[in-house]
């Protein structure tokens, strides 16, 4: 008999935990939201403090979902699911879900968006990218948070913005092609998720065109702006 | 909130953690959803369809044993359970799943990603069912059958500007396809091609191809829908067919084994990739597929008798006669209800116990199965048709082999796979010659009889014609030419002396008993308005 261990595939092991963890943080989340989502809980110090637990569970769980996802395009294939979306549905599937969190927080929460609006992406990673910038905007608002979709120049336009104090400059980018540059995963904690979210971005082809995402400080009061343009 | 509510709504909740079904229920409960069913498993979600139709179902894709999500779908579908203005909402686990389900061709109206919120369930549940109110006649028309209607409807929609665009787009090209429209589908999809691209569109264009027997073409386009997107199971099927028609049997049956591997829960897929196996004398791939096509069929309507029979033949095959035994009073047990289980075991059974060497045995049973041929020649298809004419050249019963065979060729004379396989079934027995001119001669007696009638028909002999047909109809009930010329002659003669309901019956189960037939599809739905529109002359003078 044979003692050789069984070859084994360390990017399927991988994939395989993080979509074990990112089930676990999911449930963290669900379980937060419940603690935190009480009436009794608006006037609570210590359950205030858990938003700072929500916010890293949240954040951990938006990039082992984009992991996941770019694992398995990459390594298994799979194809973007582009179906026309009804987009001021994806953009209030995203406002609801953090709405009672919000209110509960003091930040005014909105969303603006037309409702005839239809556009061709892929819904659960686009919606997943909305999710994990609106979880960094609350990071970083003084107590605004709005989101919302347009079209400019024939590409949706999918923005969420703060009245923080705005993007660093060096993290200011507003195409593509450059963001390989400017994503420095030492500089800090945003680089694996606008690493993901650019990659998701540029996955988008429509012709000869390419989605990308800016990051300016066009916000309300002059804070964060974060647009992901779709083709 | 008080403005919109599911009161009154028929509601069907599956999922198999009575947590999760509890949960969704006061999720549904808090918007006034009072007329609430649940359902533990699929098996239960179709009982409980079966047993009244439901306006919303909020099924989980995954349901731990037996049936998932999409198959509770698929099987609902193709009964008819679910009608066309209800809303089946399919709860996933997978953030990322819709990457895999988003190719398959049976689509709920929405997926909804775990965990559900009851914010997220109501603003979704209450788009749909705004949707599905602003689509109401385009359901109607569906529901009637009436391809021409969806059409209109579609263009017209269109026209006034809608959200919907592109998914009426996609319904149009589905019905111009129906119809065999094919000319009006190329140019439907060429612009929505030049628009996006899209693999339903470049899908349907595949499809165009295909039934142009522009076989070279149709593989090349069924090929770029899978370089765009590799899941698309769709793609592999009629990529298969179309191998299949061009003589490459190896590469058709390659095709339709990526195609499992991609989505392996479907009945009719194991068993298209059961029947090439087979035909390339690959009993190992041929037993799989057919164990796999009664797995996932179990409890299914989709299961026949001979998904049964097959792997008895394939296990005969590979020396386990004996196995083949058991499955064989499986098929009796299981299929009891079904008409065609009696001749199907028969002709198994024969098979089954000539290579256990019982010769008499087998002879008796394929005694019996010819009995029941003869008797009720409609339980005659082309799977239990060409079982049986192997059957019987195995056992040097040529003469009888012979007969069986121009009854099938009598019944598909212009089905070239059933042909084919015929032929090839006489090569193997050593008989290619033989049975190449019984095919030819019986098909040349069937034309020159058809030609007969059709000569009737264009010299105005409209009566003499519609005997002349029906007689045809009764030496070969599942004649598809027959039968819709039959339809035809009724209709030509309504349209001389007026409909009658007597006629316009007998006219439709003409068209009924052709409707399973792809070749002639366009002609039945063609045949099909024509009594539509004379059932609607008769209603209305």
């Amino acid at each position: 008999m044979s003692t050789e261990p069984e070859p084994y595939d360390f990017s399927l092991i991988l994939a395989n935990s993080v979509h074990d963890m990112k089930n676990s943080v999911g449930m963290l989340v669900g379980a937060l939201d419940e603690l935190g989502g009480g009436e009794a809980a608006a006037g609570d110090p210590a359950l205030r403090d858990m938003s700072k637990l929500r916010y890293e569970a949240k954040r951990l769980n938006a990039n082992l979902i984009q992991l996941l996802a770019l694992y398995k395009i990459n390594e298994l294939g799979y194809a973007l699911n582009i179906v026309e979306n009804d987009v001021e549905e994806v953009i209030e599937e995203c406002f609801l879900e953090q709405a009672a969190f919000m209110e509960l927080q003091g930040v005014e929460f909105e969303m603006d968006c037309d409702p005839e609006l239809v556009w061709f992406f892929d819904r659960e990673l686009v919606s997943s990218v909305l999710n994990s910038v609106i979880n960094n905007a609350y990071r970083y608002t003084r107590d605004r948070i709005r989101i919302g979709a347009g079209t400019v120049d024939g590409r949706l336009a999918l923005f969420v913005e703060d009245n923080g104090s705005g993007y660093p400059e060096s993290m200011q980018v507003n195409s593509a092609p450059d963001l390989g540059q400017a994503i420095d995963f030492k500089s800090g904690s945003t680089g694996l998720g606008l690493y993901f979210t650019a990659t998701i971005a540029r996955m988008h082809r429509h012709k000869d065109r390419v989605g990308y995402i800016e990051l300016a400080n066009t916000g309300i009061d002059g804070g964060g702006c974060f647009t992901l343009y779709l083709p | 909130m008080a403005l919109w509510s599911l009161k009154g709504r028929t509601i069907l909740v599956v999922d198999d953690f009575p947590e999760m079904r509890s949960m969704l229920r006061s999720m549904l409960a808090m918007y006034g959803a009072d007329a609430i069913q649940q359902a533990r498993n699929g098996e239960e979600a179709i009982e409980r369809m079966q047993a009244r139709p439901f306006e919303i179902v909020l099924c989980d894709y995954n349901l731990g044993e037996g049936k998932d999500g999409q198959q509770v779908l698929e099987e609902a579908k193709h009964r008819d359970l679910l009608p066309y203005d209800s809303t089946f909402v399919m709860v996933t686990a997978e953030n990322t799943s819709e990457m895999v389900m988003g190719a398959l061709e049976y689509q709920p109206d929405a997926y909804l990603s775990k965990p559900v919120t009851k914010t997220v369930l109501q603003a979704r549940l209450k788009k749909l069912l705004d949707k599905k109110a602003q689509m109401a006649p385009v359901a109607k028309a569906l529901a009637r059958q009436d391809y021409n209607q969806v059409i209109t409807l579609c263009d017209r929609f269109i026209e006034q500007g809608t959200k919907f665009r592109y998914e009426l787009l996609k319904l149009k090209t589905d019905m111009l396809l129906n119809i065999g429209e094919f000319d009006q589908a190329e140019a439907l999809v060429g612009q929505v091609l030049e628009d996006r691209e899209l693999p339903w569109a470049r899908m349907g264009l595949g499809r165009v191809q295909f039934h142009r027997q522009e076989y070279e073409e149709a593989i090349a386009t069924f090929d770029a829908v899978i370089g765009q997107q590799r899941n698309f199971v769709a793609a592999y099927d009629w990529r298969a067919r179309a191998l299949q028609r061009k003589g490459d049997a190896a590469a058709a049956q390659e095709s339709l084994q990526q195609a499992v591997s991609v989505s392996p829960k479907s009945l009719q897929r194991q068993r298209a990739l059961a029947d090439i196996a087979d035909s390339n004398q690959d009993y190992a791939t041929t037993e799989k597929a057919r164990r796999q096509a009664l797995r996932v069929g179990r409890g299914s309507v989709l299961r026949q008798p001979t998904d049964f029979s097959g792997l008895a033949r394939a296990l005969v095959r590979q020396g386990s006669a004996k196995e083949g035994l058991k499955v064989l009073d499986q098929l009796r047990h299981e299929c009891r209800e079904d008409p065609r289980t009696g001749l199907v075991a028969a002709v198994a059974e024969s098979g089954v116990q000539q290579a256990l060497g019982n010769a008499s045995q087998a002879a008796a049973a394929l005694e019996s199965a010819l009995e029941l041929a003869a008797g009720q020649p409609e339980l005659l298809t082309d799977a239990v048709g060409n079982e049986l004419v192997q059957t019987c050249l195995e056992q040097g019963r040529t003469e009888q082999a012979h007969e069986v065979a121009r009854s099938l060729v009598k019944n598909n004379h212009d089905d070239e796979d059933v042909l084919n396989r015929l032929s090839m079934i006489y090569r193997e027995a050593g008989l290619g010659e033989a049975g190449d001119d019984l095919i030819r001669s019986t098909r040349e007696e069937v034309v020159a009889l058809n030609n007969e009638g059709v000569a009737l028909v264009n010299a105005g002999r409209i009566e003499e014609s519609i005997d002349f047909f029906s007689n045809a109809v009764k030496v070969m009930p599942n004649n598809a030419v027959f039968n819709l010329n039959a339809a035809h002659s009724l209709i030509l003669f309504m349209k001389n002396s007026g409909p009658s309901r007597e006629h316009l019956t007998r006219a439709l189960g003409y068209i009924q008993a052709a409707e399973g037939d792809e070749i002639h599809r366009d002609w039945c739905n063609t045949l099909k308005r024509a009594c539509r529109s004379m059932a609607g002359a008769i209603q209305n003078g």
